[in-house]
């Protein structure tokens, strides 16, 4: 599998080398743009030219050091039907740990899923209990863009970014007049997703609406490894995955007004009712045919923000709302339940073209009502204090400083400083080579059932903490055919006082281990034109060595390689495109995994091939059909991500989208 | 996955040739008084496994049952009882119970899924095995509880005797099954003839028994979540007139392994404890109870354990079990019976109980 792997990829970077360049244009979605068909590179010491998203721009400029992508245009659009876990996992060098599309935790770099914040405005969606988000339960047909950063990003993001961040991005378009679209896609095992996006506006107001609904039978077939049939000696059979169905529904809507380039007022409201059954493992599957575990999740997320950029000092006022339930088993007796009101402030300084700074205030009430907390436990409050310096040093070099200190009800929280940079080593006409570095500290504040689970959460838990160490060269290439860029990244990643729930006559949390991660992180991407076609590829590596250095517990594992943290991954893309009609094809390889800390039970290594094909016809000025045919799995790969978790093999989706002006 | 099946299956076909080659089953006879380990496994992972003790060598031996079977255990094994030339498992988790062979622990049938619903603990009565069963989620509805009644020779559920409040540990004296119940404080006594239910109250939950060489029975008292009690510890049950002692001891385990353990000639018992420390950790203990003067040591045989998860009696050994979570091996320490230790041996995932074959 690994030679299909070397041999696929090979075959993915050495044809860009071969291919006749023709004229054309492409933008890249990095801020590090650059502009081919004007003979001049516009490098990362220039502007940020990205759209109003999520502020990349912001992040990306005071945090000169830190890697942040931003997944490409076409990567994105080919996995608008599916969830995070898809988009991410087809995308990006990370590993998620999933089960057939009801749950899926992220591993960036090593670390937990409750290292790795996710992000809708100023709000982390990671739940207030869990610490977790689960990714199979963002739908990416609400968003227009998604940004992950590679390690820690506690200084920008507070508690729970020890192993990074993901933004997920809303643009404004301002829109004048109406704009609207309505897709519906079906695929394999009964996934179906009927999805409508209105805009309307007049340049200055704006109301954007989107809303989907997605279901999925998810009855799969699969071969069942734990069948034990000893009377007729039978181990193994074919199998069809029963009750993990999906079905999730979710609104955002947008009102957003432009009092002038430079003043705007934005409001995000975004409804989400996600309901699975609990995808059960093979053996369950095979002995409890009728067996449902329903899981239901309801979210209201709110976020407003005013933002004035008139003057020297620039000020944004934010704030939110959210509301998260989650319900087991249809139990509505034993709630779990969150709330939050949200209030942020900041303002921004420029004291020249090359010096500014930003200073801001976060502040949150959350109010937890889940049946095991006490009663007693009525709201916790929590304040963070940031400052940001930016600082363009000369025409090669500039440095960013970012300091945060949060405030937890009875709880203290570490201060934590970054300090990054990034160096133009050269810049020639057609291409451009950085290094950047950066050092952040990072935290974890206990989860609220760490500290408050019946008599079992410990309120002195320490918080967790991350100390992280990054570099990186980025080599931006360009002239008249083809744009692309080659980034190295090395990391090291030490994470002490990592809780667990460890058994002591019970299940108690505990802070228990330490562990160090390190590693290379190997992304490229590259537009170019191949017999006339417009192609877009890129080959994405990681090294992972994640290993915990010391535990408090009897761990055999100490010194080995984490749990579900292959130390070897990759994924290779390449999109050709001609006139209206694209054909993709992707593939992942994932090294073998632990999946405990016995060296028994391990997850085999897996590949597998994606391809899509789609085409879009322009019926008039203002009404155009694109039609996608998607194929998953194209090799009928057996493989695991959670281990005794069957996968589907190969499967397809179509679908249609009508787009209006 | 493939793969790994076929390998294990190569390797499956090569045991057999193997034995085929063997004189006997004796390669798999461990011989008597042999002692095994059994560890309960991830609830979600990789579940139960069986480890072997060899007296000779001192050596513990991790996935015995694999090793037999080529397979592994698909189950989590709450208890694992020895009768009649079979060890029974309850497993759940999926649920089933499954037998094998008490000497060589090949598994040729296949297990039992009908009729049984969270097995938990067995006891068996000439023909018949009686298995408490959880029916369901307990901590939401009591009244779903029961104990199978299972005919040894067509291995089926023959009755469900009803019991709510959780059966837990079982033990039959007399004609009468007891059935410690806990999620209520009593302990029911089955007739098992006319199946007419009593009940002995109780001042807390009880969770397990072990029964003395006068087949009176010693009951853990216990404080759990759903039923707080402070009358925690040990309760007396004279099984000819159904009266009831308690002795108290404050921290007693709230675990549903086996966390009393006698010694050879039932002079002392030996008990799991837990408590919080000064410094708000939760560390677990042995404490000993004199069966003859009716009281516990002042001073427990060992103390600070972290991770306990079970006591066992063997070799005149004390063997402690402790498990740091549901994804690392577990240890089985054995200490002799002043609280010396004497060794420790590495275990699959959640060590739980000890079963001696004799």
């Amino acid at each position: 599998m690994r030679r299909v792997f070397v041999y696929v990829l090979l075959f993915f970077v050495i044809s860009p080398a071969y291919s006749n360049y023709t004229d054309g244009y492409y933008s890249s979605n990095d801020s590090t743009s650059v502009y081919a068909n004007k003979k001049k590179i516009v490098t990362v010491f220039d502007t940020i030219l990205l759209n109003e998203v999520v502020s990349y721009g912001k992040l990306k400029k005071y945090q000169s050091g830190a890697k942040i992508e931003t997944i490409p245009v076409l990567q994105f659009d080919a996995h608008r039907d599916g969830s995070l876990e898809q988009l991410l996992s087809r995308t990006l060098p990370i590993t998620l740990k999933s089960t057939a599309g009801t749950l899926s935790t992220i591993r960036l770099r090593g670390t937990s899923p409750d290292h790795t914040s996710v992000n809708f405005g100023g709000i982390n969606l990671n739940s207030l209990t869990l610490g977790q988000s689960n990714m199979s339960n963002v739908p990416m047909y609400l968003f227009d863009e998604v940004g992950v950063q590679f390690g820690s990003a506690s200084t920008v993001n507070g508690s729970g970014s020890i192993g990074g961040a993901i933004h997920l991005g809303l643009k404004n378009n301002w829109t004048n007049g109406v704009k609207a679209e309505a897709r519906i896609s079906h695929g394999s095992f009964g996934e179906e997703l009927y999805g409508a996006k209105i805009y309307l506006g007049n340049g200055k107001f704006e109301s954007v609406t989107r809303a989907y609904y997605y279901k999925k039978d998810n009855d799969f077939k699969f071969t069942n490894t734990e069948v034990r049939d000893f009377e007729n000696g039978i181990f193994q059979q074919e199998d069809k995955q029963r009750n993990a169905n999906i079905e999730n529904k979710g609104l955002i809507q947008e009102f957003n007004y432009k009092f002038s380039d430079q003043e705007t007022l934005i409001f995000n409201l975004w409804l989400e009712k996600d309901w699975h059954l609990i995808q059960q493992n093979m053996q369950t599957n095979l002995t409890k045919p009728d067996f449902k575990e329903p899981y239901e999740d309801k979210h209201i997320r709110l976020w407003t923000s005013y933002k004035n950029h008139k003057r020297a000092i620039k000020y944004e006022i934010s704030g939110g709302y959210v509301y998260d339930n989650g319900i087991h088993n249809s139990n509505t007796d034993d709630t779990i339940q969150t709330e939050r009101i949200i209030g942020e402030a900041s303002i921004e300084h420029e004291l020249n073209k090359n010096i500014s700074y930003k200073i801001g205030a976060k502040a949150s009430r959350i109010y937890p009502t889940v049946y095991t907390y006490s009663s007693d436990l009525d709201y916790e409050d929590r304040v963070d204090f940031y400052a940001s310096y930016y600082h363009k040093i000369n025409r090669k070099l500039k440095a960013t400083i970012n300091l945060r200190q949060g405030l937890v009800t009875d709880y203290s929280v570490p201060f934590t400083p970054s300090l990054g940079f990034k160096y133009l080593l050269f810049s020639k006409e057609i291409h451009a080579l950085s290094i950047n570095g950066n050092i952040a500290k990072s935290y974890r504040v206990p989860t609220f059932n760490d500290r408050f689970w019946g008599d079992q959460g410990n309120p002195d838990l320490n918080p967790e903490k991350g100390m992280n160490y990054e570099l990186g060269f980025k080599w931006n290439y360009s002239d008249n055919k083809t744009t692309g860029h080659l980034q190295l990244n090395a990391f090291y990643l030490n994470v002490d006082n990592w809780i667990l729930w460890v058994n002591d006559n019970g299940w108690y949390p505990k802070n228990v281990q330490e562990v160090e991660s390190k590693g290379l992180e190997l992304m490229t991407h590259l537009n170019y034109s191949l017999l006339g076609l417009k192609a877009s590829s890129g080959l994405n590596y990681t090294y992972t060595s994640t290993e915990r250095k010391k535990s408090q517990t009897n761990s055999g594992a100490v010194g080995r390689q984490m749990e579900y943290v292959p130390l070897h991954s990759g994924n290779v893309y390449s999109t050709l495109t001609y006139k209206n009609t694209n054909l993709s094809i992707d593939c992942k390889y994932t090294d073998e995994q632990f999946t405990n800390e016995e060296d028994k039970n391990i997850l085999s290594s897996y590949f597998l091939l994606n391809f899509s094909v789609g085409h879009q016809f322009k019926l008039n000025d203002k009404n155009r059909i694109k039609i996608k045919g998607l194929v998953n799995n194209i090799l009928d790969a057996d493989y695991q991500s959670t281990y005794g978790y069957a996968m589907p093999g190969v499967n397809y989706r179509l679908s249609l989208t009508y787009n209006i002006n | 996955m493939k793969i790994k099946f076929k390998f294990l299956a190569m390797l499956a076909i090569a045991a057999t040739l193997f034995a085929s080659c063997s004189s006997s089953d004796s390669d798999n006879d461990p011989g008597v008084g042999t002692c095994y380990v059994v560890n309960y496994g991830g609830y979600d992972g990789a579940k139960s496994s069986i480890s072997v003790y060899d007296k000779e060598s001192d050596i513990l031996t991790n996935d015995h049952y694999e090793t037999v079977n080529t397979v592994s255990i698909i189950s989590n094994v709450q208890y694992a009882y020895n009768y009649d030339g079979n060890v029974y498992m309850m497993g759940n988790n999926a649920d089933q119970i499954f037998w094998v062979d008490s000497k060589s622990w090949k598994q040729t049938a296949n297990g039992l899924e009908d009729d049984i619903i969270k097995p938990r603990y067995c006891v068996a009565d000439g023909n018949y095995l009686y298995v408490s069963c959880w029916g369901g989620d307990i901590w939401n509805d009591i009244t779903l509880s029961y104990i199978a009644k299972i005919d040894l020779d067509t291995k089926k559920v023959v009755k469900k005797i009803a019991l709510e409040g959780g059966p837990e540990g079982l033990a039959v004296v007399n004609g009468k099954l007891y059935a410690a119940l806990n999620y209520k404080k009593s302990i029911a006594v089955i007739d098992i003839d006319t199946e007419e239910i009593s009940y002995i109250e109780t001042q807390a939950v009880s969770s397990y028994f072990v029964k003395d060489n006068k087949n009176n029975l010693y009951a853990s008292q216990v404080s759990s979540y759903s039923t707080p009690s402070t009358e925690t510890g040990l309760a007396y049950i004279n099984t000819t007139t159904n009266e009831y002692e308690l002795y108290k001891l404050d921290g007693i385990s709230t675990s549903y392994v086996n966390i009393m353990s006698a010694n050879d000639n039932f002079s002392k018992l030996y008990v799991m404890t837990s408590a919080y420390d000064a410094n708000y950790n939760k560390s677990g203990a042995i404490a000993v109870f004199d069966t003859e003067a009716k009281s516990f040591a002042a001073k427990n045989l060992v103390e600070g354990v972290s991770g306990i998860n079970g006591v066992g009696f063997y070799d005149n050994k004390v063997c402690v079990f402790t498990s740091p979570s549901t994804t690392a091996n577990g240890k089985l320490t054995a200490y002799d019976t002043d609280g010396n230790l004497i060794k420790e041996y590495e275990t699959g995932i959640s060590p739980k109980m000890l079963l001696e074959i004799k």
